[in-house]
């Protein structure tokens, strides 16, 4: 899908609707995701580009929050295609993972001994006893 | 595919290469009998799992999604589920379900064997948990389950042969918090290797369980089972969908016809037929298996074959904390597990409970959507701070309510809907009843209660949500009596001395539990007695 210029300005006034800059972390807009962001995420998601495109025809020339509340308010479907498109794209910018302190979901090995086992918190689980009703014998048991 | 040249005379048809297909062909493979499975799907793709790419959260749901109509796979065949508060979760490929499990690893306890008897409400199985608890034993070796032996909700016995993963912060606050309140907890088991276990690797705590475990530590039976099954000279044929079994003079099984990938018809003789194709999957073939000697469906004379359809409703609350968890990881999985509302007290108002197991939350994306968030905002202005006050700092408790099995909840024979060969697709019509609607509002509670008293300052119930129909029950029920059960206790279809049905279509009710340990125990059990018994190979058909 071929995303032209005026679209992609279309998008990046939505998206910082959604995310704007704050203290320390940048805006959608600032992080690429209506430009080289969205095509990452339509590389991976060719799903989502019908729902854009009907998102971007009914924005056209109009008050970016205001298609955004109206999207949330009467069309929950195309605003979760929305959203995960700007977020989807803005989550992956390596410049905002810095800024948020996440880095994937890398690998953390398991210690060589659980956390747990030794340390007395299971104790008061134990000392209550049973907690499960037994098997009660029936006639066909008999 | 086909592992091995096709066996034209093989003792034993399997439908279906799940945990139900994978654990019986290894018993029967062990026993000396030929075996053949027929799985409609192909191997799982691994190179699809994205766990190690910046696009992991924005990917997983596709190919991994649990939901047949949005998948669309080849192998996968559509559902209506417009007359159904719930979506079925389903994988068609070698593994089944346990390729998109999260592998809570939960027996059932003994009073889900006898809740007629102690609840005077649905039915007792014909069986027991102590009938049940050496396969249990000898399943839990072969899927490398995790976990501690011990634990107060059920009878003492050998625990699982892997040590349990870590509580990390979030289960240690909620295992406090149980302490205090005087509530069960307990670290949870999992199938998932804690250490490097036969083909499994150990877990890294990725928390991308169920979208692709790049790791192979999660015990899918793609992993476990299958390889071994066709070393040992199972003949696994993929992409084989059945489209009926036919039936002799005799109103005996000859065996399945099905259409290859290439949409050419065959038909596979046997003279045992295994179907082990969840509890949509299996009354669909029978359903689809009508003829002049049985109208109504293969083995359905009780008319109860595709009736008492159980999908457990599924519930989440999140807790947000000030102390970083590291819940963007973990094992998903369960960190641990709480019982404590798990048995009936009639004092709330229904019957019965269910089981809670505590899982991360995951990545940033995660962190945006409608699941587990609801409208609780994030949009605008103060994305970063609600981003900041989720990422790492929330653990959510999923709750697995049991579903009482009733007659109107069922699978029909859609009159339109096809799958891609022409066969009649399913149609599941279920409806959540009151006494699981009290059930979950109870559970939800409660939880919010555990989650506060662990220090959370704010909780989020989530909105119920309709893809939650992970598990499959109850559609072939397992009883004494042929006038009100489909299977007699191994399986059996009381009707066709050559039929056998093992998966969860056989269960009576539907416990509270994350099904997959009973599938697999019973699938064991019902296998070993068909190999025991004999399955007469020399008997003509």
């Amino acid at each position: 899908m071929t995303i032209e210029n005026k679209d992609r300005s279309t998008l990046a006034g939505l998206a910082d609707v959604l995310i704007p800059a704050s203290a320390g972390f940048p805006s959608a807009s600032q992080v690429g995701v209506a430009d080289e962001g969205l095509d990452q995420v339509l590389a991976v998601r060719p799903d989502l580009a019908k729902p854009l495109k009907g998102i971007l025809q009914s924005a056209k020339g109009r008050n970016p929050a205001e298609v955004v509340a109206q999207l949330q308010d009467e069309n929950p479907a195309s605003f979760a295609a929305l959203a995960e498109i700007v977020a989807g794209a803005y989550f992956m910018n390596p410049q905002v993972r810095v800024a948020i302190g996440y880095h994937g979901q890398v690998p953390q090995p398991l210690a060589s001994r659980p956390d747990h086992l030794n340390d007395g918190l299971l104790q008061p689980v134990t000392d209550r006893g049973p907690i499960y009703r037994p098997t009660p014998r029936t006639n066909r048991d008999r | 595919m086909t592992s091995h040249p096709a066996e034209a005379d093989p003792d034993v048809l399997i439908v279906g290469a799940g945990p139900t297909g994978a654990v019986a062909a290894k018993r029967f493979a062990e026993g000396g009998l030929r075996v053949i499975v027929l799985e409609q799907g192909e191997w799982p793709d691994y190179s699809k799992a994205r766990a190690d790419h910046p696009d992991f959260e924005l990917t997983a749901g596709r190919y991994w999604s649990g939901n047949p109509n949005r998948r669309g796979a080849p192998a996968d065949y559509p559902i209506d589920d417009s007359d159904s508060d719930i979506s079925a979760v389903l994988y068609n490929a070698v593994g089944g379900g346990t390729v998109i499990y999260a592998a809570h690893w939960q027996r059932n306890m003994p009073s889900d064997f006898r809740v007629r008897t102690l609840d005077g409400i649905a039915d007792d199985w014909p069986l027991t948990y102590e009938d049940l608890q050496p396969y249990y034993e000898r399943v839990e070796l072969d899927f490398g389950v995790s976990g501690l032996a011990g634990d107060p909700a059920f009878p003492p016995g050998k625990g699982p042969p892997l040590p349990p993963g870590p509580l990390a912060p979030m289960g240690r606050r909620v295992a406090k918090a149980h302490n205090q309140l005087g509530w069960h907890w307990w670290p949870g088991p999992n199938a998932i290797a804690t250490r490097s276990y036969g083909p499994l690797s150990a877990c890294t705590q990725r928390a991308t369980c169920m979208w692709g475990c790049v790791e192979g530590a999660k015990a899918s039976v793609d992993r476990t089972h299958w390889p071994q099954n066709i070393r040992s000279g199972v003949q696994l044929i993929t992409g084989a969908r059945v489209r009926r079994l036919e039936t002799n003079a005799r109103g005996l099984v000859t065996g399945a016809l099905f259409v290859d990938r290439n949409g050419v018809d065959h038909f596979q003789k046997a003279r045992v037929t295994v179907l082990a194709a969840n509890g949509i999957g299996t009354p669909r073939i029978l359903l689809l298996s009508a003829s002049s000697k049985f109208p109504n469906g293969l083995a359905n004379a009780s008319g109860l074959v595709g009736r008492r359809l159980m999908m457990h409703p599924f519930g989440t609350v999140v807790g947000l904390f000030n102390e970083d968890l590291g819940s963007t990881h973990g094992l998903w999985g369960q960190h641990i597990h709480c019982l404590e509302f798990y048995e009936t007290n009639r004092s709330r108002g229904f019957a019965r409970g269910a089981k809670w197991g505590l899982q991360p939350t995951g990545g940033p994306l995660s962190m945006t959507r409608n699941y587990p968030w609801g409208d609780h905002p994030i949009w605008g202005p103060d994305f970063h701070k609600e981003l900041r006050k989720r990422l790492s700092h929330s653990a959510m408790w999923g709750i697995i309510c049991e579903d009482l099995p009733e007659e109107e909840n069922r699978v029909v024979l859609d009159p339109v809907l096809q799958d891609s060969d022409g066969i009649p697709s399913p149609k599941i019509i279920y409806r959540m009843s009151e006494n699981s609607r009290r059930l979950l509002q109870f559970h939800l509670a409660r939880a919010r209660e555990s989650l506060e008293t662990a220090g959370a300052y704010q909780t989020v119930v989530a909105p119920l949500i309709r893809e939650t129909g992970w598990h499959l029950l109850g559609t072939a029920k397992m009883g004494y009596n042929p006038e009100t059960s489909v299977v007699n206790a191994w399986g059996r279809c009381h009707e066709v001395a050559n039929l056998y049905i093992f998966d969860g279509s056989i269960w009576p009710t539907s416990s509270g539990m994350n099904p997959t340990a009973t599938i697999a125990a019973l699938a064991l059990r019902c296998a070993e007695h068909l190999v025991e018994e004999g399955c007469h190979p020399a008997a003509p058909l």
